[in-house]
């Protein structure tokens, strides 16, 4: 789902990804290849549309690798960017067994693509090319580390896992860089994230499977709480300060449903939606409602 | 005159001398393996016979030249050739039955050829039958042929018993070195290609030195048995050593044969066994579709060989995961197995009244079933080819039953019972698999309890056969024969009806017996109604009749423990649940160790086995569960459920449930009697006391045991019948008047043959007439209406266990004998303990009337005995377990 309902990229990566294959009979494949397409509506107008492709490769029975390369595109108000997304890495391990079903753990890293500062023309920022908010940006422009671990078995899958950003971005966003937007009180609600360095996220997932011969369907939740304050630069004070009301939790309702075409082709749909959200979200990360649509192949 | 009768003379001499030089060059000619000179010399001598009304001389070339026709694989003429000869002896040469023995053992060589084994077995045995059983040539051939037959109807201790009859009476005529005991050699190799590869090897070793010494290096024996001394260096694993005998064969094949022939395709099958072998899957491949050719050129689309090699070519298709060719392979194995033209749709069924080979069709089956399997997991993931592979599985299960008829020997029951018991654990799972669809959730629960059904159901047809008993209820035996006769004609008209398809005096005649068949059988479903449920259980209890006759709190736990995993149907009113668990490696170690532990008392080490074996076995049971009826399977026999323990609560199973047991469901549902007791319900017991039969101790409490239960039922007012010592005999059991009180109480040993089930006996007094032993063969022939027979004696509730056929003991011949409910015992018990227990249950019974079970009694009989401390020990209370409901 790329950088998902109000994730920073983590709820999808290795064993915390929703909608994992499980079976005892079936013979899972090593390799995967999917394409993903994801729109996700945020709280304001822009659209996030995007084109992930994801690989994945088991090594053995109980390691796996995972690359994902989301290309972006979004459109709002304010104007409408696109390009190469950050880009995941991780690792997955399965470590054991409990209850019929398998532990595994994650460990991963994102790494941007840009530095979150796209700039945008338009008559709105007086024909002068003008800083867009984070929800513009494709990259959130700084490393992150990602680690997790999960359980799952025929029904049930409960994830846990962290996300720290290490670095901050470049993103020099000012409200008066539109002065000749309509409606001003419009671009306020786009919140400063002046060389945002994002507070760290904690996420943990619960999802109930359905799984039949070829087709499945989940019901999950996804509470995300950031637990530490996201910090910008303030140009007025010439310092860097941590911003209120910035942590706190994001929850999501999701439901999939998936298709096996055969044990190498698969679809699948998903659907997120916003149950609660952060006052305060410098990062962009909020969605409305996400709806995703993958095909892998597996070999 | 004088010069006259000269002359003739010297013409007579000229002219026999000539007929003589005639037969002798074709005899040459035939020991040359020029079969087609020796054919001409031999007809052109027969024609002078027959000019001069030598009627045997004339056979008897006859007979030469079909065996020539034979050795040219000229089959179809050397069938018609036969025929005109039986025809022949039948007008004008009754005298020479020799030469009727030789027509039929050619003729059934010509059908083992053509791959009509069943009708070859009709002609051999015919042949067998006429030859003198004195030390001859002829006889030791047709006892070879035989062996080659049994051999590939996997009847492999029959066909080793023939094979060394023929080496026997070959070595007596002919010496050690001979070429006819080289053939038998040979076929001895065969027979342990696979069970024992190295001394294959030297027997092949043995009978190529004879053939090179005799024949020379390029002979067709010479051939074939480097082929097989390949393959069993194959089987031991050396590559090259295979290959190069192989090559060698090939070489040979090369030399003697410009054309196709059988033969060289053989070769290439080999060939291809060994490319398989060493992972050379596409040479393998190759060699295969060469053979595949070849064979059919040779003999159509329409042959055993033919099958075979789709079956290999399938085999290699699936060790490369081209599941879905697999499965069009086997398919076309199966199609060239049967009459019916070919279809390609491998989701249609197949109709499979016409084959030409069970085995290779049961293989087929089997691998379709297992080939679709595998598409599905691995590949398609298509329901249809799920539902498919259960089709193809009920398919093959019917196909093993024909074959349970025509399987002779115990080993090769036993192997039957293995591949049964494959279809079972696999349709199940499918099943299990299928039923968690929401559209088939029913339907497929439902066939898994078939399943299940079916496979208790084999163990019917099985008792049967082994126990052979003089009378089965009443059936007179000329009704048997009648059945037994029409069902030979039927088999042998089917596979004459191959070869001819359109011709209609067989097709009327076929028409002809199954009416026969139809109308005996309505006869006896009629008149010998417990006869047709005994031989033909196809009326098997459905699950929606099953879940009707389980009161609430009631449960069936159905097992049947397969290779890989156990499988176990819980089933209430109104749900079944499948569960599959895969078996743990010490499985087989807990239920004798529980045996063991219990036996010697080792309390802690009971309790440690018998908790595992409870979390295992015992699946997460309905809360409202009070009684659960047990049918085992395998190893569960041996084990009574009383015993598992709870290990969060600290309570035997007994003290929570009450237990019973099944073999089936649908013997289980036989079994629902009413439990009332009214004055007229009474007890016949027996109890010898003393035995003559040596190793058997005096059971001096079991006199006792039966005067308690004596006076038990006569102070409720019940009658009672009572043999002791020497007047329990087995003429007072048979007697009509034992068998019709309600309970029959047996106070005495018991055993139960494991090898042989119809040699388990109830020890009695000897008399007159008979000595003592009630035989289970002759059980089957009893006929009691009792509500309960007790066996109070040491481990009559065992039996011999065989792999998906399930326990034969003295048990399955009471309960055809009519017992609704049995008490037996699952381990040698304390004579005292026993007694406490049996008055105990029976008090029990009678106190409560019909508002108490038998289960419930037996239950209650139990608990107080353990809680009683001289008999709190598994040992004194779980042995006896209720067979019922």
């Amino acid at each position: 789902m790329g950088q998902g309902c109000s994730d920073a990229g983590f709820c999808t990566m290795g064993a915390m990804r929703p909608n994992q294959a499980y079976s005892k009979r079936l013979k899972l494949k090593l390799r995967s290849i999917e394409y993903n397409f994801y729109r996700g509506q945020s709280n304001l107008t822009p659209v996030i549309y995007a084109h992930t492709v994801e690989f994945n490769a088991s090594i053995g029975n109980s390691i796996s690798l995972q690359v994902k390369a989301p290309f972006m595109h979004i459109e709002g108000n304010l104007g409408n960017n696109s390009g190469l997304g950050d880009i995941s890495l991780s690792t997955s391990r399965t470590i054991g067994k409990w209850k019929e079903g398998n532990i595994g753990i994650t460990v991963g890293a994102k790494i941007p693509t840009n530095n979150s500062n796209a700039e945008f023309t338009s008559a709105e920022s007086g024909n002068l090319p003008a800083d867009l908010p984070m929800y513009y940006q494709t990259s959130l422009g700084s490393f992150d580390l990602v680690a997790g671990v999960a359980w799952i078995n025929e029904k049930w899958l409960l994830a846990t896992g962290i996300q720290i950003a290490l670095t901050e971005n470049k993103n020099e966003f000012k409200w008066g860089e539109w002065p000749a937007y309509p409606d001003p009180m419009y671009v306020r609600k786009y919140d400063i994230a002046n060389h945002l360095k994002r507070g760290t996220d904690v996420m943990v997932r619960i999802e109930r499977s359905f799984r039949f011969l070829n087709f499945d369907y989940s019901l999950g939740l996804l509470p995300i709480y950031r637990v530490s304050k996201d910090e910008i630069f303030n140009t007025t004070l010439e310092k860097r300060e941590k911003v209120d009301q910035t942590t706190g939790l994001a929850l999501s309702g999701l439901t999939s449903f998936g298709y096996q075409l055969s044990i190498n082709h698969g679809l699948r749909l998903v659907y997120g939606y916003k149950l609660t959200d952060r006052e305060i979200n410098p990062d962009g990360l909020t969605r409305k409602n996400v709806l995703s649509f993958t095909y892998a192949y597996k070999f | 005159m004088r010069k006259e009768l000269f002359f003739l003379f010297l013409i007579s001499y000229s002219v026999l001398f000539a007929q003589q030089e005639l037969y002798e060059e074709a005899d040459r000619f035939y020991a040359k393996n020029d079969w087609s000179a020796a054919y001409d010399l031999f007809s052109e001598s027969s024609v002078v016979f027959l000019q001069e009304t030598k009627w045997n001389d004339y056979i008897h070339c006859n007979v030469r030249m079909a065996d020539c026709l034979l050795r040219m694989t000229l089959f179809q003429e050397g069938l018609a050739l036969s025929d005109s000869i039986l025809n022949f002896i039948k007008k004008w040469s009754s005298s020479d039955t020799l030469m009727l023995a030789d027509v039929n053992r050619i003729k059934g060589e010509i059908w083992l050829n053509l791959g009509n084994n069943e009708k070859a077995l009709e002609h051999l045995h015919i042949a067998e039958k006429i030859y003198p059983k004195t030390i001859n040539l002829p006889l030791a051939e047709c006892y070879n042929l035989l062996g080659i037959i049994y051999w590939n109807n996997q009847n492999q201790s029959i066909s080793r018993q023939y094979h060394q009859m023929a080496l026997e009476i070959k070595s007596k005529v002919v010496g050690d070195n001979s070429l006819t005991v080289a053939d038998s050699y040979n076929n001895l190799g065969l027979l342990y290609t696979n069970s024992n590869p190295s001394l294959a090897y030297d027997y092949f070793e043995k009978a190529l030195k004879t053939y090179e010494n005799q024949l020379g290096t390029l002979h067709p024996k010479v051939g074939y048995c480097l082929i097989n001394m390949g393959k069993s260096q194959l089987n031991s694993g050396w590559i090259d050593q295979a290959q190069e005998l192989i090559i060698k064969a090939e070489l040979i094949w090369g030399e003697l044969y410009k054309y196709d022939h059988p033969a060289k395709a053989f070769t290439f099958l080999a060939k291809g066994e060994v490319f398989e072998y060493a992972n050379d899957q596409n040479n393998a491949l190759l060699s295969y579709e060469t053979a595949l050719q070849m064979y059919v050129r040779l003999f159509g689309e329409k042959h055993p060989e033919v099958a075979n090699t789709y079956l290999k070519i399938g085999g290699l298709f699936q060790s490369k995961s081209n599941f879905k060719n697999a499965v069009l392979s086997f398919q076309r194995a199966i199609y060239s197995n049967i009459r019916s033209p070919f279809v390609e749709n491998i989701y249609s069924i197949t109709p499979l009244d016409d084959y030409f080979n069970a085995d290779i069709l049961l293989a087929s089956l089997l691998s379709k079933a297992k080939a679709l399997e595998a598409l599905h997991f691995e590949k398609s993931l298509k329901i249809k080819d799920l539902k498919q592979a259960i089709v193809t599985y009920q398919q093959a299960d019917t196909l093993l039953n024909k074959l349970r008829t025509i399987r002779k020997s115990e080993a090769d029951q036993l192997r039957l019972g293995e591949q049964s018991l494959l279809i079972y654990e696999n349709g199940i799972q499918l099943c299990e698999v299928l039923a968690l669809q929401p559209a088939f959730f029913e339907s497929y629960k439902k066939i898994a309890f078939s399943f299940s059904e079916r496979s208790k159901a084999a163990l019917l047809l099985k008792s049967i056969e082994d126990t052979k008993p003089t009378a089965f209820k009443g059936l007179p035996e000329r009704m048997q024969l009648q059945e037994s006769k029409i069902k030979d004609s039927l088999a042998l008209i089917a596979l004459v009806r191959l070869k001819d398809p359109t011709n209609k005096s067989y097709q009327q005649k076929e028409f002809a017996l199954n009416q026969a068949y139809v109308s005996l059988q309505n006869d006896i479903k009629l008149n010998y109604p417990d006869y047709f449920e005994l031989k033909y259980p196809s009326s098997l209890i459905g699950l929606d009749d099953f879940q009707k006759l389980l009161k609430e709190g009631e449960i069936a736990l159905t097992y049947l423990e397969g290779n890989q995993s156990l499988i176990v149907l819980l089933i209430s009113s109104d749900e079944i649940e499948i569960v599959v668990k895969p078996l743990p490696v010490e499985y087989k170690k807990w239920i004798p160790g529980l045996r063991n532990s219990i036996s010697y008392q080792l309390d802690k080490q009971t309790r440690k086995i018998s908790s595992e074996l409870y979390n295992f076995l015992l699946p997460e049971l309905p809360k409202n569960t009070s009684k659960i009826i047990i049918i085992p399977d395998g190893k569960l026999h041996q084990l009574p459920f009383e015993v598992l323990y709870d290990i969060t609560s600290n309570k035997w199973l007994i003290e929570n449930y009450e237990i019973s047991y099944a073999y089936s469901a649908t013997l289980w549902s036989k079994t629902i009697t009413e439990n009332t007791l009214d004055e007229n319900t009474g007890i016949a017991l027996a109890a010898p006391v003393e035995f003559n039969q040596s190793g058997l101790v005096t059971l001096p409490d079991s006199e006792k045991e039966t005067q308690d239960l004596k006076y038990l039922f006569l102070s409720h007012r019940m009658p009672t019948y009572q043999v002791l010592r020497e007047k329990a005999t087995e003429e007072s059991i048979k007697n009509a008047n034992f068998g019709k009180y309600s309970f029959l109480h047996f106070a005495t040993h018991g055993v139960v043959d494991m090898q042989n089930p119809s040699r388990s006996c109830i020890y009695l007094q000897p008399d007159s007439v008979n000595d003592g032993q009630l035989f289970a063969g002759e059980i089957y022939g009893l006929n009691f209406t009792s509500k309960l027979v007790s066996l109070s004696a040491c481990e009559t509730g065992l039996g011999q266990f065989a792999s998906g056929e399930g326990i034969l003991g003295l048990t399955r011949a009471l309960t055809f004998a009519g017992a609704k409910q049995l008490l037996v015992s699952l381990w040698s018990v304390s004579d005292e303990s026993t007694a406490q227990l049996m008055v105990g249950f029976y008090t029990n019974v009678i106190r409560n009337n019909s508002e108490t079970s038998f289960s419930q009694a037996l239950q209650q009989a139990k608990l107080d005995l353990l809680h009683h401390d001289q008999w709190k020990k598994p040992y004194y209370w779980a042995p006896f377990i209720l067979i019922g409901n």
